[in-house]
């Protein structure tokens, strides 16, 4: 992480949950990097991934935290039409299909 | 007797696949051969009764995961020791314009219902993304759950899909 910092440095700040630096300063130690540049490697790492992937899936930490309470949830029954979906496709096993007309 | 069968490069004509819908066309044509030899996705089709070669459908699958890494230890708990949670998704779909009404597409669906939730890598649900406004109320009224974002998505537990007589 020792690249020669180039003329110009911004400064950002952050204000994160006791949780969280505890997490993050554990994850640094493990890298063997100081709370900052661990900070710095991965959030740029994940901003690369993050443009790379933009035409690709990408699901904001909010719609991660909606699956996870579908999740947490007793499931549904499956509705009439799911029902009505798996019964057309065993009718449909038998169906020609081709170009129309 | 699987109609729908995974894309053979050197079978299914590619070229000649049309949809309303350029994007769906063009991946056809331009990408899903690159993910299929870097194994990104699985393309599965659905060939024309009389010519095999003729695709009439097809849909491509990818592997998804949510990282609860980040989360706060209240969410993170919902999913016990696990960190990442496996999901399908299902990338695209679409018909060949000559082949509309014939109940291809909705086949294609059930048959990616059916192959997440027997996906035998594990995965706890499909998700779709919900690319126009027509399809949200489809993929509702089937047990989808919307999940809003900027990007919206539809997102089907796999115990549902365990639960249709038949398919647990």
């Amino acid at each position: 992480m020792s690249t020669r910092v180039s003329a110009k440095t911004k400064r950002i700040e952050v204000r994160v949950a006791a949780w969280q630096k505890d997490l993050l300063q554990e994850a640094a130690t493990i890298e063997g990097l100081n709370l900052s540049d661990y900070i710095l490697l991965k959030t740029i790492e994940n901003a690369r991934a993050t443009v790379d992937n933009h035409q690709q899936t990408d699901l904001s930490l909010a719609q991660q935290l909606r699956i996870a309470d579908i999740l947490a949830q007793e499931p549904a029954k499956p509705t009439p039409a799911l029902l009505a979906l798996q019964q057309h496709y065993r009718d449909f096993q038998s169906k020609q299909v081709g170009a129309n007309g | 007797m699987d109609r729908i069968v995974p894309l053979n490069l050197a079978l299914h004509d590619r070229k000649s696949f049309t949809n309303k819908e350029e994007s769906i066309a063009r991946y056809l044509h331009q990408q899903a051969a690159q993910d299929v030899k870097r194994g990104y996705a699985r393309i599965y089709i659905l060939a024309a009764t009389d010519n095999p070669a003729r695709i009439a459908g097809y849909m491509s699958l990818n592997a998804h995961a949510i990282d609860t890494t980040t989360y706060p230890p209240e969410i993170r708990k919902i999913f016990g020791s696990r960190r990442i949670v496996p999901l399908i998704e299902l990338g695209r779909l679409g018909v060949d314009t000559s082949c509309e009404g014939q109940g291809i597409g909705k086949a294609l669906v059930f048959y990616a219902i059916q192959l997440m939730a027997t996906n035998s890598a594990g995965a706890a649900g499909l998700l779709v993304k919900a690319l126009n406004p027509g399809l949200i109320g489809y993929y509702e009224k089937l047990g989808f759950t919307l999940v809003p974002g900027d990007q919206d998505y539809l997102f089907l537990d796999r115990r549902i899909a365990e639960l249709m007589p038949g398919e647990g």
